[in-house]
């Protein structure tokens, strides 16, 4: 249950600072590339910065942070070259679909209708990946180097 | 006026410092660097009434087993109360065709998101951890958002 409420109350902060901030992971990049422009990538910069302050730190401190760095995790060649795909077509679609999932959380909590219709895509979107994708995918990891 | 330069900065810290600290103390794992992340935390959710009330089997993260994540819920609730204090809560209407897109995008992403295991963030997330697989992912995500831009400009001229 700990974990539960840390996840509400860190979401609480996220949603208050993402409105305030405009907050958009894929935003930033979008942006430096359209017009130069580096508010948001300041952004995507910060959480890696502090997720790097944070994870070290929080070990020293004697916290659960295992396997800390991760290093050469590099999973089976099928599963990974999926992986890459996946990722450029993440990027890709998200930047056509007006920014990451967690803006256009944002945004449909403000009101804004295209987002809310991006969500009701989005949980959708899980419950066919759960029934179909993921048992296709299961296929790929015994495709080894 | 330097904070509000900052302000998307001071978040994108905030953010993986408690992230850091949830995984740290909170027992948010595994996976590691699973403490944000907009694609797996929803997930959780839809998991979580699948396989209790639709009977399936689908394997939840084990901090998330008993009652799923309620990250995309908390951040529904801070960006409404902020929305509200500053006056910028309301429906706002778009075209048709625009909504319709969406709905396609969200399905997309979703899919996507759940195949690299990860939003964006978590990636990121996963790329201070020390993680090479991530570094390459988040270097595949960055060319896919390039991609997309070149596409932009194409169809604008």
């Amino acid at each position: 249950m700990v974990a539960v409420t840390a996840t509400l109350v860190i979401g609480i902060v996220i949603g208050y600072l993402g409105q305030r901030s405009r907050f958009c992971s894929i935003g930033g990049f979008r942006d430096y590339f359209l017009v130069r422009d580096t508010y948001l990538l300041k952004g995507y910069l910060g959480l890696m910065v502090g997720g790097a302050v944070g994870f070290l730190g929080f070990k020293l401190m004697g916290g659960a942070v295992s396997n800390f760095p991760l290093g050469m995790d590099l999973p089976p060649i099928a599963p990974f070259i999926a992986m890459i795909v996946g990722a450029i077509g993440l990027g890709f679609f998200s930047v056509m679909g007006g920014g990451c999932p967690t803006r256009q959380h944002v945004l449909a909590a403000e009101g804004k209708e295209s987002a809310v219709f991006y969500l009701i895509g989005f949980y959708i979107g899980i419950v066919y990946f759960y029934l179909t994708v993921s048992k296709f995918l299961d296929l790929l990891t015994p495709f080894t180097l | 006026m330097t904070m509000k330069l900052w302000l998307a900065g001071i978040t994108g810290l905030v953010i993986g410092i408690l992230a850091a600290a949830a995984q740290a103390f909170a027992n948010v794992e595994p996976p590691e660097a699973y403490a944000v992340c907009m694609v797996c935390h929803p997930a959780t959710i839809v998991q979580w009434l699948m396989n209790n009330y639709l009977g399936t089997q689908v394997p939840l993260p084990s901090a998330f087993v008993l009652f799923p994540s309620l990250l995309a819920v908390g951040i529904v609730i801070g960006s409404m109360s902020a929305a509200n204090r500053n006056g910028e809560l309301g429906w706002r209407r778009h075209p048709g065709k625009k909504k319709y897109m969406a709905v396609l995008f969200g399905f997309i992403i979703a899919n996507l998101g759940l195949l690299v295991a990860g939003c964006p963030l978590r990636i990121g997330l996963l790329v201070s951890y020390g993680s090479v697989t991530y570094t390459i992912l988040l270097a595949a995500l960055v060319g896919g958002i390039g991609l997309a831009c070149v596409y932009l400009r194409l169809r604008e001229e």
